[in-house]
């Protein structure tokens, strides 16, 4: 490594240490302003998109998780955008969240992802015996509270999938155990829409009863009308 | 397609409704992006670079791919990036002379440089290898800088830059507001760097605001109006390179209403028009 590599290194690893004080004893002064400024500012971005599970944990553990995430993996991304993402998707692999913080942090990590997720390209016809495609945006996942409504997060077994439909509003869906088990499966996009409705309902023990099939239906037209799946491949 | 003329506006998201809300010929001659903002991003940022690009001429200002890293380029980013200059029909790009990613981990912010010899040839190449794969002209922007890494430089920022400049062939992207800046933090005078550029080498200024802590140390925040004394300095500037220099107008915080940017973007104006006037030959 030359010895600009290393200087540098050095630099940008003292803007994510953890022990400040050795970062204050270094011989650059003026490298502490350099980590306030750096730090500052992602740890701004994530309380702004983050501000849900920062007041369920508290200010002073949120930015202490933040500065461990900095620490400990670091902000790997080009994207400013990606951070918050990244970072949630640390925090929740993890698993040492309470429940209502983990909850909050899933949905505002979907939330934020669908905003900033890349864009679809040209919706695709779907047929039954296709592969789904997913909108990129699509996240998919099981909350232990109803965090869905903002401020009333009752504890109840919740199934979610959030997406931005083509006006670009975020859209937060929440759906039964079987439709959410379908769109599951329709969004890892790895079997036939057909095969995931049998893996389905096997799973559950059930025949496609008339009722079921209207049901599943009306989600799938839902679901293709509003963005959340794009067609199939 | 030739470079924009006139004076611009940083396009941020939080002036984003208030620009395309303002009538034709009450904005910005031009604007200025971040191609960071952009690149693999959909939904209303996507929405919003098609409506800048109906309307606007448009330059383009990177954040990442600093000619300082220590590390190879990413292809893949060139890639994409080349592909976003090619849809923008601008055919000069800018990135900064500092550093902000090492290992894998990106600052997000713009670390300074050592003027060291081993620090301008890393530049020198990196900004050649840019020129390539973007296949515009490369524009460098001084940056501000609050510390010497690395300890106390043998050579000055101005010699520093000037040679990295003639080795790359490289564009000035000149920030008078950085000028200022570091001369008040590093003791040097800025109306002589800023006559020393050769203006020939200038292809695009930028001026924000600071801030002035109690310790005395300026910070480059864009997030003020821009003074009085960078305003002279501009004027400065635009009578060795000209008018036809675009300008920019940076404003990354504390968003002021549009109107108070317009104003900025109009005093602007008035000194770009000064400096196009003819000069009374019988004047001082």
């Amino acid at each position: 490594m030359s010895t600009l590599a290393r200087l540098e290194a050095r630099w940008i690893g003292a803007c994510f240490a953890r022990d400040a004080g050795l970062v204050a004893r270094a011989e650059e002064p003026r490298l502490q302003l350099y980590r306030e400024m750096v730090r500052g500012r992602i740890q701004q971005l994530c309380a702004e998109v983050l501000p849900r599970t920062r007041a369920a944990l508290g200010a002073g553990v949120f930015e202490e998780l933040v500065a461990a995430w900095l620490a400990e993996v670091g902000p790997r991304s080009r994207f400013f955008r990606d951070l918050p993402v990244l970072l949630a998707e640390h925090l929740l692999a993890q698993g040492q969240l309470l429940p209502l913080p983990r909850d909050l942090l899933a949905l505002e990590r979907a939330r934020w992802h669908a905003q900033v997720a890349p864009d679809a390209g040209p919706a695709r016809p779907f047929a039954l015996d296709a592969i789904p495609v997913p909108h990129p945006s699509l996240s998919v996942f099981e909350a232990d509270h109803a965090v869905q409504f903002g401020g009333d997060e009752v504890p109840r077994r919740t199934l979610l999938a959030v997406y931005r439909r083509p006006d670009l509003e975020v859209e937060v869906r929440w759906s039964t155990p079987t439709l959410h088990a379908l769109l599951a499966r329709w969004a890892r996009s790895e079997e036939p829409a057909i095969d995931s409705v049998r893996a389905v309902l096997a799973a559950e023990g059930r025949a496609p009863t008339p009722d079921f099939v209207e049901e599943m239906s009306t989600f799938l037209a839902e679901l293709l009308e509003r963005g959340a799946l794009i067609g199939s491949r | 397609m030739s470079l924009p003329v006139g004076v611009g506006l940083g396009f941020r998201f939080e002036l984003a409704s208030a620009m395309f809300e303002a009538s034709a010929g009450a904005g910005p001659a031009w604007v200025e992006i971040h191609p960071e903002n952009y690149l693999g991003r959909g939904g209303l940022f996507a929405r919003h670079l098609d409506r800048v690009l109906e309307r606007w001429p448009v330059l383009t200002h990177g954040l990442t791919s600093c000619v300082g890293d220590p590390e190879p380029f990413d292809r893949a980013h060139l890639a994409q990036l080349r592909a976003l200059l090619r849809r923008t029909g601008g055919r000069l790009h800018s990135e900064h002379l500092c550093f902000g990613s090492a290992g894998g981990l990106y600052a997000h912010d713009l670390l300074p440089l050592p003027f060291t010899d081993e620090a301008m040839a890393n530049a020198v190449q990196r900004i050649r290898e840019l020129q390539g794969a973007l296949e515009v002209e490369i524009a460098i922007e001084n940056t501000s800088y609050y510390a010497h890494p690395g300890g106390l430089p043998v050579r000055s920022e101005l010699s520093f830059l000037l040679e990295v400049l003639e080795r790359a062939d490289a564009k000035l992207l000149l920030d008078v507001n950085n000028v200022f800046v570091n001369a008040v933090n590093h003791g040097f005078d800025a109306a002589a760097f800023l006559d020393a550029i050769p203006p020939e080498r200038v292809a695009q200024i930028h001026v924000a605001g600071h801030l002035v802590r109690p310790d005395g140390l300026i910070v480059d925040t864009h997030a003020e109006p821009v003074r009085a004394e960078v305003l002279a300095l501009v004027e400065r500037t635009l009578a060795r390179v000209g008018p036809g220099v675009p300008i920019l107008l940076e404003r990354d915080g504390n968003f002021p209403p549009l109107a108070q940017l317009l104003a900025e973007l109009d005093a602007l104006e008035t000194l770009r028009s000064r400096a196009a006037a003819p000069r009374d030959p019988g004047g001082p």
